[in-house]
């Protein structure tokens, strides 16, 4: 398990959790500042490539397949939703032209949610299902690590940070469920990764009220800022750490 | 192909442009662009036309149509935007639920300004000229997106759903048990049916939406004098249920925020052969330019041109989306929206 983060963020990943498919990670994300919020716990699991079925099969490429699946219940739209977000940035990212007529299988289990309470009363919405972005977030650094963990062919490597604008105008990458409804705007970015440093923008989403200029200057910035973090601090511990088990006989 | 000789003549296929996109649509998009056009003969700035009809003539409180009176249908608002083939019917139904007392509402902690918005309830139906079976991905997805940016874009408050004026009465003479009285609120469902499927989908169907949602009439609403009776407490049984009756005609103009209505806009982007310029397309359309198109960019505009919702996605690797790209993208965006809505 490495661990690790930014001023803000603590990060805990440990690669190979799984030993009947082919990678898996798993990933949790909490505050440094109220350790009793808990935590964003993902678990995300790669079978492939494998044969796909014929109805899948693309004749150049290999096709993916996407399950996320909350912590509480059955999936419903909004992991469908969050699937096709994935699926967005992963097909850029994978080499799919590697695995012609293969499929690649992903599934993703958000274990737990940082403040989250099973509110039933009736009429109150828990608004912070609707905010999507926080698990949109754990679930690519955990498929990233999972992809590295399987050993499939990727374009590039990829990590992603999130943010939000709070009501004073302050910019944070630690916020829990309420600031998170009563914030300006939040900001999901995804980087792809050159040498260590951020290279292009892969995705992004921005829910709220905010001007370019901002996002541009200030959101950008501070995410690239924890993305590096991420990377330097606790992905490449992570991997090293994974190498290391996956020799241990040589020497 | 002659036997005689062993040998195989090779000629060229000739594709018509409408067979070739769906073929080869790379090379289609590609000789297109080379042309400066666009497989469907647009210029890449270009937008499509626009239609937008509000007065339909399906909603309840709409008053005669052609002599005929649509009084008892369940449509409270409705809309149809026309562009190209692609016709857009949004229709808005409602519902009623018991929400919580009055006592627990204002009470909680969790009471903020921004809880204070809710959303409709979407169904996305794209007819594709067979018997209708489960939803498709394409249809839950747009549903569910269509959800989350009307509650994130702070249209629709919770306080304009909630119903207070049912006349009640109450077998209670003290009255001293308003705060214990149960509250109704309505909920809203969208029924958005897409026919000719074409162009880009999530924009029109949001801004059906959006439109129909400004005309909804809330009904007014009865509950039948006898049976209707306030009782908490349980003390005659308890189990009457009250009978709701819609009035035909009464009924209140549902209050929406008017600042927050925005619209939605969909653009692609596209590298020329050099790979030296980023060539942005306004409404996508067609099937080589929507299956060539990886990087694409929405952006949602208010009213008072400010951005409420960006996603980019940079699906193909040869585009570098940069800050002037952005900001191109969002001016043009900015421009149209000035113009549908302002």
């Amino acid at each position: 398990m490495s661990s690790g983060g930014s001023d803000e963020l603590i990060y805990e990943a440990k690669l190979s959790v799984l030993n009947r498919v082919d990678g898996s990670a798993q990933l949790s994300i909490s505050s440094r500042k109220d350790l009793d919020e808990g935590e964003l716990g993902i678990i995300c699991s790669i079978t492939g490539p494998i044969e796909s079925k014929a109805r899948q099969e693309s004749p150049q490429q290999s096709n993916l397949e996407i399950s996320v699946m909350p912590h509480i219940g059955v999936a419903s739209t909004r992991e469908k939703l969050l699937e096709y977000k994935l699926k967005l940035v992963l097909d850029r990212v994978i080499d799919s032209f590697e695995y012609p007529r293969q499929l690649i299988q992903i599934v993703l289990q958000i274990l737990n949610k940082p403040n989250y309470e099973d509110d039933t009363t009736i009429g109150s919405d828990d608004m912070n299902d609707f905010f999507s972005l926080n698990d949109l977030n754990g679930c690519l650094i955990s498929t990233y690590l999972a992809l590295i963990d399987s050993g499939i062919s990727m374009k590039s490597s990829f990590l992603s940070s999130c943010c939000i604008i709070n009501s004073n105008n302050q910019l944070t990458t630690d916020f829990n469920k309420n600031d998170l409804i009563n914030s300006k705007s939040a900001h999901l970015i995804v980087y792809d990764l050159r040498n260590g440093k951020c290279n292009n923008l892969i995705y992004s989403e921005s829910i709220g009220e905010f001007d370019e200029q901002i996002f541009f200057k200030n959101v950008l910035d501070k995410c690239k800022k924890e993305i590096e973090n991420l990377n330097t601090k606790v992905i490449k511990n992570c991997i090293t750490e994974k190498f290391k088990n996956d020799y241990i006989w040589k020497a | 192909m002659s036997e005689g000789n062993g040998q195989e003549e090779m000629g060229s296929i000739r594709f018509p442009a409408e067979i070739l996109s769906v073929v080869a649509p790379d090379l289609s998009l590609k000789r297109h662009l080379d042309l400066g056009l666009r497989p469907c003969l647009r210029k890449f700035h270009e937008f499509k036309n626009l239609t937008l009809n509000v007065k339909s003539g399906l909603s309840r409180y709409d008053g005669d149509v052609d002599g005929e009176s649509v009084t008892d249908s369940p449509v409270l608002g409705s809309s149809v935007i026309k562009s190209g083939n692609t016709t857009v019917i949004c229709g808005i139904t409602g519902g009623i639920v018991e929400i919580a007392n009055v006592s627990t509402t204002t009470t909680s902690d969790d009471h903020d300004d921004s809880m204070e918005y809710t959303s409709i309830y979407p169904v996305v139906e794209i007819s594709r000229g067979k018997l209708n079976g489960a939803p498709t991905d394409e249809e839950m997805i747009l549903s569910q997106q269509l959800y989350e940016t009307l509650l994130h874009s702070k249209i629709l408050p919770k306080k304009s759903l909630i119903i207070d004026n049912i006349a009640l009465k109450t077998n209670d003479d003290t009255n001293n048990n308003n705060n214990n009285r149960k509250r109704y609120a309505f909920v809203l469902y969208a029924n958005i049916q897409v026919f000719s499927r074409e162009g880009p989908l999530f924009d029109y169907c949001y801004g059906s939406l959006v439109k129909s949602l400004q005309t909804v009439k809330l009904p007014f609403i009865h509950f039948t004098d006898e049976e209707f009776i306030i009782n908490d407490n349980r003390k005659n049984g308890g189990n009457v249920k009250p009978e709701i009756i819609c009035d035909s005609e009464a009924y209140n103009q549902l209050k929406i925020n008017e600042e927050n209505i925005n619209w939605s806009l969909t653009f692609g982007l596209v590298n020329n052969d050099d790979g030296k310029e980023t060539i942005i397309l306004c409404d996508l359309e067609g099937h080589a330019e929507e299956t060539c198109c990886k990087s694409l960019i929405n952006v949602i505009i208010d009213k008072n041109l400010k951005m409420r919702y960006l996603n980019i996605v940079g699906g193909d690797e040869n585009v570098i989306i940069d800050e002037n790209i952005v900001l191109k993208t969002v001016q043009l965006a900015k421009n149209r929206v000035n113009n549908i809505l302002n």
